[in-house]
């Protein structure tokens, strides 16, 4: 499942999920296109990485899952953040903003 | 959480591998669209969005793998492999399986007792601190006989030693309520102290009145346990403050102990005491006692002082303390009693059986190994990998272990359960008493660690040697000293079960000897009843003696009864003892001075148990309150007191005029004339020739409780009902009464030693089996290893009987051997059964050769099946190897 991703850095992928699903409950196809979309294209989010991640989100509790309907009236499977998946966000999300800073600042001045 | 989560999820997991799926399916649909959309045909838009979502079964794993990782599946795939391998071979499986099972069931059943009877921490304040007193008397081989509440008095005074010391006696006790049947009820009057001293309150009211052992209010008080508030008074609160009804008098109840408090065991009520101490007498011993030590006094150093006391008195008192000590007994070890030393002389050999039963288990292992090298061979062959072959034998084995953990579960649960049913001594702490998980836990690791340990040498053993060799010769000649070693432990589990079986026949002898052991009664087809006249309504002493007669004179009417008697003592309850003087006889010695057991009786008391009458006359109608004084004698007090002479018209000196509120003489004089002597009756216990008994009239020394006892033609049954009719008839408002039979009552003192005796013979045979197992194991074993030599015999023309004998000869040396050693081991420690023997040496012939037989027929039935096997052996299949 890693040989499918390598256009993102580890773990990041968590953390994009997660950012997703904060405005309102998505299906896996809704997240990937939403990734796709707001990174211009840049970032895709390799299908066979996205759902072991999504059972990944589960298993720790950040995310539920139920079914509901979709857009074109299909049964799809919805996720939605949990209260966990929220702190969890904001802890990702401060790891990440340092290490981007730590790369940036080694890109800099090396 | 995250293993809650984990597990829903494998439990459901159908289920979910069903929604991945659709939700994969769903994403492709939607990615087909957008292809559509995008202007691609719909063949390559649905090819397209095939190809981008990769493999499904791959993915899907993938996501699976999250929730369960690989190497647990494949160890949850690999527990069916190791089923069917298992089932393969039966007899194995379940030897291993039933010697796990036992094993553990046993060591955890047996720790789970000893925890909760002798070592948890009493549920009281520093309970560590608490000693439980106890009179006794060496010159006549009294241990444990109660306090008298003078000396009681003096004790108190030791304020080095005691901080504190409450003091109960226990009356016979009827609770009547309106509306309610009667109920005797188990009752102390205690001093109103105890519950201070042992530092618990009761849940709900404000206990007794005053906190001191000194304290002797008028009020009558009484607090009750919690078993009897629920069942009796549905857990009212309001109970506080109400009266309840006790032998006729109004007691205010000012307490609901805890549930679980229970002492002393089995007491629902505790009635506040409202007498003196010292207001009674130095010779009365009735009295339970518990004292706290002070902080740093330990029960040695308290017994020190009480000795010195104790001797003091003596001398001060010669009349009635002369030869009588004190005892403080840790309250713990008190409680247990004989469970103490029976349970960790049990606990010893349910170590040993673990032991014993995982080295079979190993024995078994190996031998399987040996067996199996063919199979790992062909599997290393075809390209089983090592560590896949070491997981599989170490599944196999996790799986022997855990069946051997559930079913040692279910014996711990069953045996424990089974002994509180089956008892037939009340167990102390019953309440205490919960499978020790911890002990289970261990014996679950040790048995675990065994069966990897044992079950991973086929695999390990394989990888190092020749695959070719194992292959082409099949198994061959394993290491000598192996072979030795098992022998060795084949011998060392017959030898413990040979010990275990010496215990248990010893002991069915010491049983039955007791049993034999005469009483002086005949006790076929009596029955007894209790009946107890409650203090109010039978103030008056012509109304108890009036009560008597007529439910004697109706039991007499019927025609299914031959004799009907009253005593206020049954055969081996010793009688309240007192000192007696003989007029005119110079040299009595103080001992004989100091004591007699006294008894009250009636005329038809005697016949009823078939106690004859030596000499003179039976008490008849004129020996009443207007009559004189007349007593009659056992047959070792006359020889005491009158050695070589007929003591019929001698005279006894007798001051006592009343026991308590139990009991009144009504004569006036204290002298009193022998009129007969009766034969002996052990009034102590089986063991013990009987002291000297002196027996009241019940109408001159008249008793509110009295024993009924009733001789019936046939059996006893329908006696019983009928006794209880009469007594609610002549009376409603008694409770109603404890009916047993004559035998029941006397065999009562043997429980210790017949429970001791059953645990013993269960675990015997327990340990019996497992050697069976054992000896079984290792020569079927044996004999498939040597099937080619077997084989080349029979074809050169031994007999099969040849055959047979040198297999079973084998067997039967181990079980000799295993003998030997087992008896000589049991005579050394054959002390430990000391207590509960009774005239039976441990050398007993009889009993060891029983036992030693029956090992050796087990043993031969052991060795039988592998033995038919060896000579049954087809020549030809066995040369060719297969």
């Amino acid at each position: 499942m890693a040989d499918r991703a390598p256009e993102l850095l580890p773990g990041t992928l968590d953390l994009l999920i997660l950012r997703t699903l904060v405005r309102e409950r998505m299906h896996g196809y809704g997240i990937a296109t939403r990734v796709r979309e707001l990174s211009k294209d840049v970032l895709r989010v390799g299908e066979s990485s996205l759902y072991p991640a999504l059972q990944r989100l589960l298993l720790n509790g950040w995310v539920k899952a139920e079914w509901g309907t979709s857009e074109n009236n299909r049964r799809a499977r919805y996720y939605t953040l949990t209260a966990a998946g929220k702190q969890q966000l904001v802890a990702e999300r401060q790891e990440f903003e340092r290490i981007v800073l730590a790369i940036q600042n080694v890109l800099q001045f090396a | 959480m995250r293993f809650l989560r984990r597990l829903v999820h494998i439990l459901n997991r159908g289920s979910r591998d069903a929604d991945l799926r659709e939700e994969m399916e769903f994403h492709r649909a939607m990615k087909q669209r957008e292809l559509e959309a995008a202007g691609f045909s719909r063949e390559r838009a649905r090819d397209a969005a095939r190809r981008s979502l990769g493999n499904l079964t791959v993915n899907r794993e993938a996501a699976h793998a999250v929730w369960v990782p690989p190497e647990v599946e494949s160890l949850w795939q690999d527990i069916p492999y190791a089923l069917r391998s298992l089932r393969r071979s039966p007899s194995f499986t379940i030897a291993a399986v039933l010697a796990l099972g036992l094993g553990i069931g046993s060591a955890t059943a047996v720790f789970s007792m000893l925890d909760g009877v002798v070592l948890r921490p009493l549920p009281y304040r520093e309970p560590q601190r608490l000693v439980i007193l106890a009179e006794t008397n060496a010159g006549k081989n009294l241990e444990h006989e109660g306090l008298s509440p003078v000396n009681f008095m003096d004790y108190r005074s030791l304020g080095s030693v005691f901080q504190d010391i409450a003091g109960w006696w226990v009356p016979q006790v009827a609770l009547t309520d309106p509306a309610q049947d009667p109920i005797r009820v188990p009752t102390v009057e205690t001093s109103r102290n105890l519950f201070r001293l042992l530092g618990v309150a009761p849940q709900i009211g404000p206990s007794f009145t005053g906190d001191s052992a000194l304290d002797v209010s008028m009020n009558l008080e009484a607090v009750i346990s919690d078993r009897l508030w629920r069942g009796r008074y549905h857990a009212d609160r309001s109970i506080i403050g109400k009266f309840v009804r006790l032998n006729g008098a109004d007691h205010l109840v000012v307490g609901v102990m805890p549930p679980g408090f229970d002492f002393p065991n089995g007491t629902d009520v505790w009635e506040g005491l409202n007498w003196q101490f010292a207001q009674h007498s130095r010779a009365a011993h009735f009295m339970g006692a518990v004292g706290r030590l002070r902080p740093g006094v330990t029960p040695e150093a308290a017994n020190r002082e009480l000795a010195g006391l104790t001797t003091r008195l003596g001398q001060e008192y010669p009349a009635t303390n002369t030869g009588w000590g004190v005892r403080a007994v840790r309250m713990d070890r008190e409680i247990a009693g004989v469970f103490r030393p029976a349970l960790l002389a049990l606990l010893a050999a349910s170590a040993l059986l673990l032991l014993i039963a995982c080295l079979n288990v190993a024995n078994l292992l190996l031998a399987r190994a040996t067996a199996r090298q063919r199979e790992v061979a062909v599997r290393a062959a075809i390209g089983a990998s090592r560590a896949r072959l070491v997981r599989l034998f170490f599944t196999e084995s996790l799986l022997l272990a855990a069946m051997g953990a559930v079913l040692g579960l279910g014996v711990a649960v069953v045996s424990v359960k089974a002994l509180l049913v089956w008892s037939p001594i009340q167990i102390p702490r019953a309440a205490d008493i919960h499978i020790s998980l911890l002990v289970l836990a261990f014996a679950t690791l040790a048995t675990f660690a065994t069966a990897i340990v044992f079950g991973l040498v086929p695999a390990l053993m394989t990888s190092r040697a020749n695959l070719n060799d194992a292959l082409r010769e099949g198994a061959k000649g394993s290491a000598k000293g192996g072979t030795s070693m098992r022998g060795a432990l084949v011998v060392a589990e017959v030898s413990l079960a040979v010990m275990l079986l010496c215990g248990a026949a010893l002991l069915i002898r010491s049983v039955d000897r007791l049993l034999r052991e005469s009483t002086g009664v005949d006790a076929t087809s009596v029955v007894t009843a209790t009946v107890q006249l409650p203090d109010v309504a039978y103030r008056d002493w012509t109304r108890v003696i009036r009560f008597y007669d007529e439910l004697g004179a109706t039991l007499r009417r019927r025609p299914d009864v031959i004799g009907v008697g009253l005593t206020d003592r049954l055969p081996l309850d010793p009688g309240w003892r007192l000192p007696y003087g003989v007029p005119g006889v110079a040299a009595v010695s103080r001992e004989d001075a100091a004591g007699a057991q006294i008894m009250s009786v009636d005329a038809g008391y005697f016949d009823a148990v078939r106690a004859p009458l030596i000499s003179g006359r039976n008490f008849d109608a004129h020996d009443d309150s207007a009559g004189r004084p007349v007593v009659i004698v056992n047959q070792e007090l006359a020889r005491r007191a009158w050695p070589g002479e007929s003591p019929i018209g001698k005279q006894l000196l007798l001051a006592v005029r009343n026991i308590g509120p139990l009991g009144t003489r009504l004569t006036k004089d204290t002298a009193h004339v022998v009129v007969g002597v009766v034969s002996d009756i052990k009034n102590t216990s089986l063991r013990d020739r009987a002291e000297p008994a002196i027996y009241f009239t019940q109408r001159q020394f008249p008793f509110r409780a009295m024993y009924l006892v009733v001789r019936a033609r046939g059996n006893g049954a329908p006696i019983a009902s009928a006794i209880r009719d009469e007594l609610r008839q002549l009376d409603p408002a008694l409770p109603a009464p404890e009916v047993k039979t004559l035998e029941r009552v006397l065999q009562t003192s043997i429980d210790p030693s017949r429970f001791v005796m059953l645990l013993m013979a269960a675990f015997a045979v327990l340990a019996l089996t497992i050697a069976a197992v054992g000896i079984y194991g290792i020569l079927s074993y044996s004999v498939s290893r040597r099937r080619k030599e077997i084989g080349i015999r029979l074809a050169l023309g031994a007999q099969p009987a040849t055959i047979r004998r040198m297999v079973v000869r084998r067997g039967l040396t181990m079980a000799l051997v295993g003998c030997a050693v087992g008896v000589l081991a049991a005579q050394l420690g054959s002390g430990l059964l000391s207590k509960f023997m009774y005239n039976t040496r441990p050398s007993d012939p009889l009993t060891l050769g029983a036992v030693v037989t029956a090992v050796l027929g087990v043993a031969l039935a052991a060795c039988a099946v592998p033995g038919w096997r060896a000579s049954g052996e087809d020549p030809t299949r066995a040369l060719r190897g297969e």
